[in-house]
């Protein structure tokens, strides 16, 4: 029996720079990864320099801030399937990789996340602020918060593979759903009950916040048992982590047997070739578990957090786009990868290149549409006043452009740089780790600005101006699909394109 | 018999990778060909240039009469493919396969019937509604050459369709290739299995490092004299 190697980890973190061949794409990433600590430093050094107006306001948000960072640090894994993949499973099925290489790597990736990122970023910078006078510590206070956030990610990813173990059996799945449904309802009532901002103003995370100010001001004695006992959860965190992967791992998962085995209900031809294109993707896409359980997450957790915390309108212009930038990340960026290894046989069929884009770029469309509509329907719930026409065409208009623009970008994408991607696995993303890292960059910066732009626009106070901007911005959106079409008809891109998804 | 296939300087570039050079081939109407060699000759580059599914770097390449370069278009509704790895959109069921195929065939209502007795001949009726990525290997081959088949092509490419598929599998394949020569397709079968390369067609031709070296009557290569001569074509 051979022994399994001490580091796993280096050789497969070597093998996948390797393998990003083009020195350009090398360059980004390591700007990428270089970026991270440069702004974290940018940010504790840019709250330094604030005007000291509102500390106790900062101090007093904080531990909300830390508690957002949980719940995204917990649902994240969950939503992943139990984080991201240096390399999808089944290219590594020859391999003797130990679970804990892979619950190491995981970890690894976890940064590999924009919303990590910005929570990241957000508690440095409101520690950095509240401890801003001269007469602190600031470098211990901020590792002790940094601390926390690594103790977290080890705790929530250990989670995170308990839950997806429990779920790959029957009753494992309903146990879970009644634990969801509980905590679901548990935030309702707080909700309903008016109580949410005392609960939050009593969260217990206020500790770690009282262990970042005894480190800013040099008291080690008292710092010390709270950073041991920090450092005590992380320990375990790994350990259990480790031995849940390993478990999770190990399961037979009969969701995915049902799901091979279940005959599905046979439907009628329908009326022409472009319908019956869209079904097949559509069915490639809500048959797909990572996809599936993405799009609800996608379309009713941010409405439903958005709803609880009881977001005005003028800030609700924001949400639509970070959700249709989500949806397109899904599958949207790859969306030929929806064929798999049977591209080439799509390909061999009579119909235009142009047909087979438009299928695709219909079902990414309503897809980032449907996601962000229904999450903009439910904020609005409990926004207060019913909105002015200007504040409604400004949402409606962000959500329509931001869908449009998201659409054009992933088509773009999809016809430049395919993967091949089966996404059929629970943690398939369409893309390598580093890359889906870049394209949610470029995907929240651009809907975050047009959301931006709507915002300005509502100002206006005058309807037309938010729809002329959508006019604008749809038009733009139609040009590039277009420019992504035509690169699709061309007879050597369509054939990359299908080489590359086709690859088994 | 006219040609069905007919190939003339071919030439196929990756970017410096040459997969396939100076390539000629004619199949006659009602004829089979067999495409051997080792892997990498170019015999999958080859059949996916006369799928419409690879435009060639260089070359005239004909299917049943149409320019399958200056329009693949019509050329793929000629041709009947079986591609060499997978070919199956994962989540789709065998009967949306053919759906979409008949859709985009323009087929008319009949075809069903066809298509239920193909499913019936390779033992997938069973397996019609279930999503293909729970396939085995060589239910998945089975079914690209049912794919391939069904709507009775000019031009019946099968790349590899004996891969991993056991023998009634294997049979089944054998008396399609038979049923589309006796109606007169040209069919080409690109495989590595020698014994039923010769068993499946009338010619064989041996690829090496893209380029024909030889090109013989199947029953040249079979028997032990057969595949020693094979052996030595291949290095």
């Amino acid at each position: 029996m051979t022994a399994v190697p001490r580091s796993q980890l280096r050789p497969l973190l070597r093998l996948r720079w390797t393998m990003v061949r083009s020195p350009n794409k090398r360059a980004g990433l390591v700007a990428l990864l270089a970026g991270f600590p440069a702004l974290l430093v940018l940010g504790s050094v840019v709250a330094r320099l604030l005007p000291r107006t509102d500390q106790t306001g900062i101090l007093l948000v904080t531990p909300t801030v830390m508690l957002g960072f949980i719940l995204l640090a917990f649902a994240a894994p969950l939503a992943a399937g139990g984080g991201n993949e240096l390399y999808p499973a089944e290219q590594l099925a020859a391999y003797p990789i130990h679970p804990r290489t892979q619950f190491a790597a995981s970890l690894l990736l976890a940064p590999l996340n924009l919303a990590w990122v910005i929570q990241v970023l957000t508690m440095v910078a409101f520690t950095s602020y509240v401890f801003i006078d001269t007469s602190f510590r600031i470098i211990p206070a901020l590792l002790t918060m940094l601390g926390f956030v690594v103790v977290v990610t080890f705790v929530a990813q250990a989670f995170a593979w308990t839950i997806i173990g429990m779920r790959q059996t029957h009753t494992g799945r309903w146990l879970t759903w009644a634990f969801a449904g509980l905590l679901a309802a548990l935030a309702a009532l707080s909700v309903v009950s008016g109580r949410l901002t005392e609960l939050l103003d009593q969260n217990p995370l206020r500790g770690i916040l009282i262990l970042a100010l005894q480190a800013a001001e040099g008291r080690w004695l008292a710092w010390l048992p709270g950073a041991a006992t920090m450092v005590l959860v992380g320990g375990l965190g790994f350990l259990v982590g480790s031995r849940a992967c390993a478990w999770a791992l190990r399961r037979t998962p009969d969701v995915a047997l049902e799901h091979g085995a279940r005959p599905m209900d046979r439907r009628k031809e329908a009326p022409n070739a472009f319908r019956q294109l869209v079904r097949t993707d559509r069915a490639s896409v809500w048959r797909s578990t990572a996809l599936r359980r993405g799009i609800y997450v996608l379309a009713l957790l941010p409405g439903v957090v958005a709803a609880a915390v009881g977001l005005d309108w003028a800030s609700l212009v924001l949400l639509p786009g970070l959700v249709a930038a989500g949806a397109g990340l899904l599958f949207g960026v790859n969306a030929f990868c929806l064929d798999g290894s049977g591209a080439l046989w799509l390909s061999s069929l009579p119909h235009t290149s142009r047909l087979a884009f438009w299928a695709k770029t219909r079902v990414v469309l309503e897809i980032c549409a449907g996601a962000a509509f229904i999450a903009l329907a439910a904020g609005g719930l409990r926004s207060g006043d019913l909105p002015t026409s200007t504040q409604l065409a400004a949402a409606f208009g962000a959500a329509a452009a931001c869908c449009l623009s998201v659409t054009a970008s992933c088509m773009g994408l999809s016809v430049r740089s395919p993967h091949r991607a089966d996404l059929s696995g629970s943690r398939d993303t369409p893309a390598p780790p580093a890359t889906m890292a870049a394209y949610s960059v470029r995907m929240a910066s651009l809907t975050t600005f047009t959301g931006i732009g709507f915002s300005l626009a509502a100002l206006a106070g005058n309807p037309l101006v938010p729809l002329g901007l959508l006019l604008a911005l749809g038009l733009l959106a139609t040009r590039r699909l277009l420019i992504a079409a035509r690169q699709y008809s061309l007879p050597e891109v369509r054939a990359r394109v299908t080489a590359t998804v086709a690859a088994g | 018999m006219p040609t069905a296939v007919e190939v003339v300087g071919l030439h196929v570039a990756f970017g410096d990778v040459v997969a396939v050079k100076s390539f000629d081939l004619m199949v006659p109407a009602a004829m089979s060909v067999a495409l051997v060699g080792r892997n990498g000759a170019g015999k999958s580059t080859t059949l996916r240039v006369l799928a419409g599914v690879l435009p060639p770097s260089a070359g005239v390449v004909t299917v049943a009469g149409v320019d399958a370069v200056a329009h693949p278009e019509d050329a793929r509704a000629l041709v009947g493919y079986c591609p060499d790895v997978g070919g199956l959109i994962p989540r789709a069921t065998p009967w949306e396969h053919l759906q979409l195929a008949a859709k985009l065939r323009g087929l008319g209502p009949g075809w069903e019937s066809h298509a239920k007795d193909l499913l019936e001949r390779f033992d997938l009726s069973g397996a019609a509604d279930r999503v293909t990525a729970g396939f085995s290997h060589g239910m998945g081959r089975r079914m690209s050459v049912v794919l391939a088949a069904f709507h009775s092509p000019a031009v019946l490419l099968l790349d590899e369709p004996f891969d991993g598929v056991d023998p009634l599998g294997v049979e089944a394949t054998l008396e399609v290739i038979r049923e589309h020569r006796l109606r007169g397709a040209a069919v080409v079968v690109s495989t590595h299995l020698l014994e039923l390369a010769v068993q499946a067609c009338d010619e064989a031709v041996v690829l090496r490092n893209g380029s024909v070296v030889a090109a013989a009557p199947a029953a040249e290569l079979s028997g032990e004299e057969g595949a020693r001569r094979y052996r030595s074509l291949l290095s």
